[in-house]
């Protein structure tokens, strides 16, 4: 604590950060209020040879790898504003520290839906998911978050305030650094603002719950519905196991007349399905979107959709009985798999990703972890890079050639 | 040209693939920005990524200057050659090198036109969405250079959303393969970094493209306006109650002229001050229900005609309309000034009809033709290039047209990029830091500031010499 007490010069130490670093230690945890402060702050800690942690609220970090080396955890949760919100462009703009949850309420009080829709969203920051790389589970529908960054403002190494992008739908002024800078953990810069585009809100929702054998037939049923033209919002099978009862849920959403015409030209098998629609559709929508990882752990496998029946078949044998697992969901159409697993013994986790790794080798399958500290002790929560890492590397060293920002939370060490 | 080099590279691309003779070299000499010329001292046509490797390879060891280029149809000078440079071009690259129906993508070659990939996907029930005026000459490296885009991506994005992944030869002649599809990237997206970089970060070879699925039922719309700004209205209204058409072009009065008297004559009503042309697709449902309300929204702002495409020759001739319409314009002077800002789309019709002030204080003619539903304006300016005193007004004029769109919240480029046309103006949307932050790249990909210098980044102190400004050039 000594050694920051010069870096903070007055600021209060917020709190403590557990669970971020190799060395297990919680890291002191500073959240300043201004951008000032924060860039005073980023400036001292450069002088002083201090490693920075940037973090928004700490809900992301269960999804990358622990720091190699920080000293201090530096939070944007207090710089809070919605920014700019204009509903008839379509777009808004808010402060890093922003609730993620309050900006997907005042779009939706705007008659818009944000991507990317996230569970626990009220206790993530915006700059938190962008940094994260997150995308949502309207992802089918609206693909990946990186599609609706339209620019940022960021905080680099070197103290100076940074735009790239804009405020607009329609951009291609400059070099896209905001690109570079969603997903890569807070090794790049600090995000201080960003603006994302705005989806026309759906006018009416149906939710279909589905009850099968298992997940091959629940699979099958999905085929058959990828084979029409219909654009699901949600297309997912949910399951305690490869071998037992799986769930396939569909979700229709837009305009009402078309939500209604889809219903009713569902394949007859629908015909058994758990229909909600209207309050008991949004309460449907709400349990899956929640029904996340929270404590668990998770394993996130994507492969091309052509692939997917091989991946399954080789991980199933994986996941059955005696295995962690507590369910998985499949997005057939995406050719998205998470295992959700019991996090009580994180060996026994970290022993099945191996095993997943291995037996996925050369499907071309791209596997992702999220878990305790216990776990990402044990595990890399990412693949290997391969040969644009060392471009990586390169970037990083000229964003931030004095190590400021903390390493190892990315893939490969970046 | 060291003699050399050009051996050198002679040996690797044989006599088809080098051009030396300087009246060929000649057809190189400008990209769409007419005014700007400079002939290549070589002209290298690569047949693979290989080849373009070796010959960077020999290029990085004599310190020669590169400038990448697709079809040259880019229209802000980024495909002009460079003092001392040559051109690397990708028209002997045009190869689709995989259609994978089952994934939804395509990996083609640079070279391959634009509209030759939707040629190619289309028996799958696929299309490749960016779809830019020029989509059947220019080609698919050049749009990824440019971040291109296209009436249709409105609803479909620019070309940035489509790529998933490509092929890069470095300034030393590394191969990146960044090619292998994934649903994020692994670690920094250096695609989504690589596109719309303009070439300066090395040359893209090979593509990798998301096609997406044709929409069962396509619906276009011609509205009649009495005016501009009804038309820009009605835009605004559109958007403000969240429908979503897949296309939203404006056409003025004196582009409706030079398109009917044209070979790309669409039968747009002559007398007609404006037209909005819409497309609607998806499900029948679902465009019959947007459809019937944008037609609600049109007859409120007082249009004087709407008519849907009855058959797919008309909405056929109609697109010809408006993607023929900077063709078109050739019958009003010999000369086109295309001018790509972004607005704030809730300000579409004031900044159209400052933009129309601004050419007309000028005595400058002005045609507006563009893709409104995303607030791209694109004000034409006709002129003739060998009327100097023109020529600095029509300067003049853009300059202005950039600084009213950036004061009212707007941007330089919305599908063009910067080039050498807007390098300068970028000062007036970025800081000093900001632009600072963009060299941090460029230091990683082109260390010795060789590939296509001078373009995008405005020329500061002792940090870019190769090139002078463009309005430099002409005072």
């Amino acid at each position: 604590m000594t050694r920051i007490e010069p870096l903070l010069g007055g600021m209060e130490v917020a709190g403590e950060l557990r669970g971020a670093t190799r060395s297990g230690a919680p890291l002191p945890l500073v959240a300043p209020r201004t951008e000032a402060a924060l860039v005073e702050l980023v400036n001292r800690a450069r002088t002083d040879g201090l490693k920075l942690l940037p973090v928004g609220r700490g809900t992301q970090l269960r999804w990358t790898n622990l720091a190699t080396d920080a000293d201090v955890a530096v939070s944007t949760r207090e710089l809070t504003s919605i920014v700019a919100h204009e509903p008839d462009d379509g777009t808004i703009t808010a402060l890093a520290g922003t609730s993620y949850g309050e900006l997907w309420d005042r779009a939706r009080s705007g008659g818009h839906h944000l991507s990317p829709e996230l569970p626990s969203a009220h206790e993530s920051t915006l700059g938190g998911v962008i940094a994260a790389g997150r995308s949502g589970v309207d992802r089918l529908r609206l693909g990946p978050l990186r599609n609706q960054l339209l620019g940022t403002r960021a905080l680099l190494a070197d103290g100076t305030i940074t735009k790239s992008g804009g405020r607009l739908v329609k951009n291609v002024t400059g070099f896209d650094l905001h690109r570079l800078y969603c997903g890569s953990q807070g090794s790049l810069c600090i995000l201080l603002e960003a603006s994302l585009r705005l989806y026309p809100a759906p006018e009416a929702v149906c939710h279909l719950v589905l009850d099968v054998a298992d997940v091959g037939a629940a699979l099958a049923l999905a085929n058959e519905l990828q084979a029409t033209r219909l654009a699901p919002w949600i297309l997912a099978i949910d399951a305690d196991g490869p071998s037992g009862p799986a769930h396939l849920h569909l979700e229709l959403a837009g305009r009402a007349a078309v939500v209604a015409h889809e219903r009713d030209s569902l394949p007859a098998a629908w015909r058994a399905a758990q229909i909600s629609e209207g309050d008991a559709a949004a309460s449907a929508h709400e349990v899956y979107v929640e029904s996340g990882v929270q404590d668990a752990a998770l394993v996130r496998i994507n492969v091309r959709p052509s692939r997917r029946e091989l991946a399954w078949k080789r991980c199933a044998p994986l996941v059955g009985t005696g295995s962690p697992l507590r369910y998985l969901r499949l997005e057939p159409a995406l050719a998205s798999l998470e295992l959700i697993l019991d996090p009580s013994d994180p060996q026994r986790v970290a022993e099945l990703v191996s095993k997943l790794r291995a037996t996925l080798a050369g499907t071309g399958a791209q596997l992702r972890v999220c878990g305790s500290a216990a776990l990402r002790s044990r595990v890399d929560c990412f693949d290997q890079v391969g040969p644009a890492l060392s471009w990586m590397r390169q970037l990083r060293e000229r964003f931030d050639p004095h190590g400021l920002f903390a390493t190892g939370r990315g893939p490969a060490g970046l | 040209m060291d003699q050399a080099c050009t051996a050198e590279l002679r040996a690797i691309l044989g006599a088809d693939g080098l051009v030396e003779d300087r009246s060929r070299r000649t057809a190189y000499e400008c990209d769409g920005l007419a005014f700007e010329r400079r002939v290549p001292e070589l002209v290298l046509l690569p047949i693979s990524t290989e080849q373009t490797a070796q010959c960077m390879r020999v290029l990085r060891r004599f310190g020669v200057p590169v400038v990448p280029r697709g079809a040259g149809t880019g229209l802000t000078g980024g495909a002009t050659p460079v003092e001392n440079g040559v051109v690397i071009g990708t028209a002997r690259m045009r190869r689709v090198l995989e259609l994978n129906v089952a994934d939804h993508f395509a990996r083609v070659e640079a070279g391959l036109v634009n509209a030759d990939l939707s040629r190619a996907c289309e028996p799958h029930g696929l299309f490749y969405a960016p779809d830019p005026s020029s989509q059947r000459a220019c080609t698919i490296g050049g749009n990824v250079a440019n971040n291109a885009g296209g009436p249709h991506c409105f609803r479909y994005g620019n070309t940035t959303r489509h790529v998933e992944g490509l092929v890069l030869v470095t300034h030393d002649g590394e191969v990146l393969d960044l090619s292998e599809p994934g649903l994020d990237p692994l670690g920094y997206d250096l695609v989504g970094l690589l596109v719309g970089s303009e070439g300066m970060f090395g040359v893209v070879t090979e593509v990798t493209l998301r096609l997406t699925p044709s929409p069962e039922r396509v619906e276009t719309i011609l509205a009649i306006f009495p005016d501009l700004d009804g038309a820009c209205d009605t835009v605004s209204d559109i958007i403000a109650q969240r429908l979503e058409p897949s296309a939203l072009e404006i056409l003025d009065k004196l582009t409706i002229e030079a398109v009917e008297a044209s070979v790309f004559a669409a039968g747009y009503p002559a007398g007609a001050e404006a037209v909005l042309l819409i497309e609607v697709e998806g499900s029948d449902v679902e465009v019959e229900v947007n459809a019937n309300d944008i037609e609600a929204i049109l007859a409120r702002r007082g249009a004087l005609e709407v008519r849907r495409a009855e058959t797919e020759a008309e909405r056929t001739r109609l697109w010809a309309g408006r993607k023929g319409a900077y063709g078109a314009m050739g019958r009003i002077a010999p000369d086109l000034y295309v001018t790509d800002v972004v607005v704030p789309r809730t300000k579409l019709r004031e900044l159209v009809r400052r933009t129309t002030e601004i050419c007309r204080e000028r005595g400058l003619k002005i045609a507006n033709v563009f893709h409104a539903g995303d607030g791209n304006l694109h004000p034409n300016i006709s002129y003739d290039r060998r009327n100097a005193d023109e020529l600095a007004r029509v300067l003049e004029a853009g300059t202005r047209i950039m600084e009213v769109c950036i004061e009212a919240g707007g941007t330089l480029s919305g599908e063009h990029g910067i080039g050498l046309e807007k390098q300068e103006q970028m000062r007036l949307y970025f800081s000093a830091e900001d632009l600072d932050a963009m060299e941090l790249p460029r230091a990683v990909f082109d260390p010795e500031g060789r590939m296509n210098p001078g373009k995008t980044l405005p020329i500061r102190a002792c940090m870019e010499t190769r090139t002078k400004p463009l309005r430099e050039v002409q005072s």
